[in-house]
């Protein structure tokens, strides 16, 4: 039986506490499974205030090493970059594999879009994407099946995705990826574990497609699915 | 009874009778405030994209998508 393919873009403040707590559910499942861990920032102390890791240095190598310590079963591979079509390493199409789940846990609309461009191109992907603000934040999730969409794009609802003005992190000069925004981790986590819901959902086969978006609020104490329809 | 419209922004919804026979356009400024609705916030009715001279029937349900979280 071959390998089952997951590729997690982005491992801040969402992607840390996301590869942590499903590393142990891969590596006790009954599939074998190969992840992808991408990144291209460095962990500093500064993010200790709300990001799940234990050394200094390169995300993906930092993540990389601990699943691997902790949990051997799970095949995991760093890629030091981020996300772009300017970057050979780190374009898509070499980091998305057909048939594959995609957790996008980035901080910008712009990558969000490039990797959910990326996934309508493939026949069969499963596209799981997480943001927040302060205090609340949404996931949705995209399913491709025999080259068919089974729920509507991420940006189908959102012009701020379809027609993104921030910037990713490749166009940022030093000062602006210096500077940080104020988040909650508990907001982060609220959304890392929202987007596992949906992956263990989907995995168990009941997962309704017309539910495609979820938003969280950590100030109210709820979550709630809307209902998204194909256009 | 008159019946309602259900509006939806993010978390938030409600019923609302008060809405039947209004425009999208004046449902949003008598919400605005209260569901802190944002001015760019794009309005549906039964989930097609609504314009704001467009009237509210009973049993609509006007969804303002609130913009999806942009950090991580």
């Amino acid at each position: 039986m071959s390998n089952k393919n997951l590729t997690i873009v982005g491992l801040g403040g969402v992607g840390s506490w996301l590869i942590q707590a499903l590393s142990p559910f891969l590596n006790y499942s009954e599939d074998e499974w190969d992840v992808t861990l991408v990144d291209g920032d460095e962990y500093e102390e500064k993010n200790r205030t709300r990001q799940a890791f234990d050394k200094i240095g390169p995300k993906a190598d930092i993540q990389a090493e601990w699943v691997d310590e902790k949990y051997p079963k799970v095949n995991v591979n760093p890629i030091f970059g981020y996300v772009s079509h300017s970057e050979e390493g780190t374009s898509p199409s070499l980091i998305i594999q057909e048939d594959s789940v995609v957790f996008s846990c980035v901080d910008n609309h712009k990558t969000r879009l490039l990797l959910q461009k990326h996934c309508e191109t493939l026949k069969n992907i499963i596209l799981i994407s997480g943001g927040n603000e302060l205090t609340d934040g949404n996931i949705q999730i995209f399913i491709r099946k025999d080259g068919e969409n089974q729920t509507p794009t991420i940006y189908d609802y959102h012009p701020e995705i379809a027609d993104p003005t921030d910037k990713s992190p490749d166009e940022m000069s030093c000062e602006e990826l210096a500077v940080s925004h104020p988040q909650l981790v508990v907001t982060n986590l609220a959304v890392a574990s929202g987007m596992l819901n949906a992956f263990y959902s989907i995995q168990q086969g009941s997962f309704n497609p017309l539910f495609s978006e979820c938003y969280i609020d950590v100030l109210r104490n709820e979550s709630k699915s809307r209902e998204r329809e194909r256009n | 009874m008159a019946g309602s419209v259900k509006v939806i922004y993010g978390m938030h919804d409600m019923e609302a009778e008060k809405l039947v026979g209004k425009t999208v356009g004046s449902a949003k400024d008598a919400l605005a405030l209260t569901f802190n609705i944002p001015d760019n916030a794009i309005p549906r009715v039964n989930g097609n994209e609504a314009e704001s001279c467009d009237v509210l029937q009973t049993g609509d349900t006007l969804e303002f998508v609130k913009p999806a979280g942009s950090k991580g």
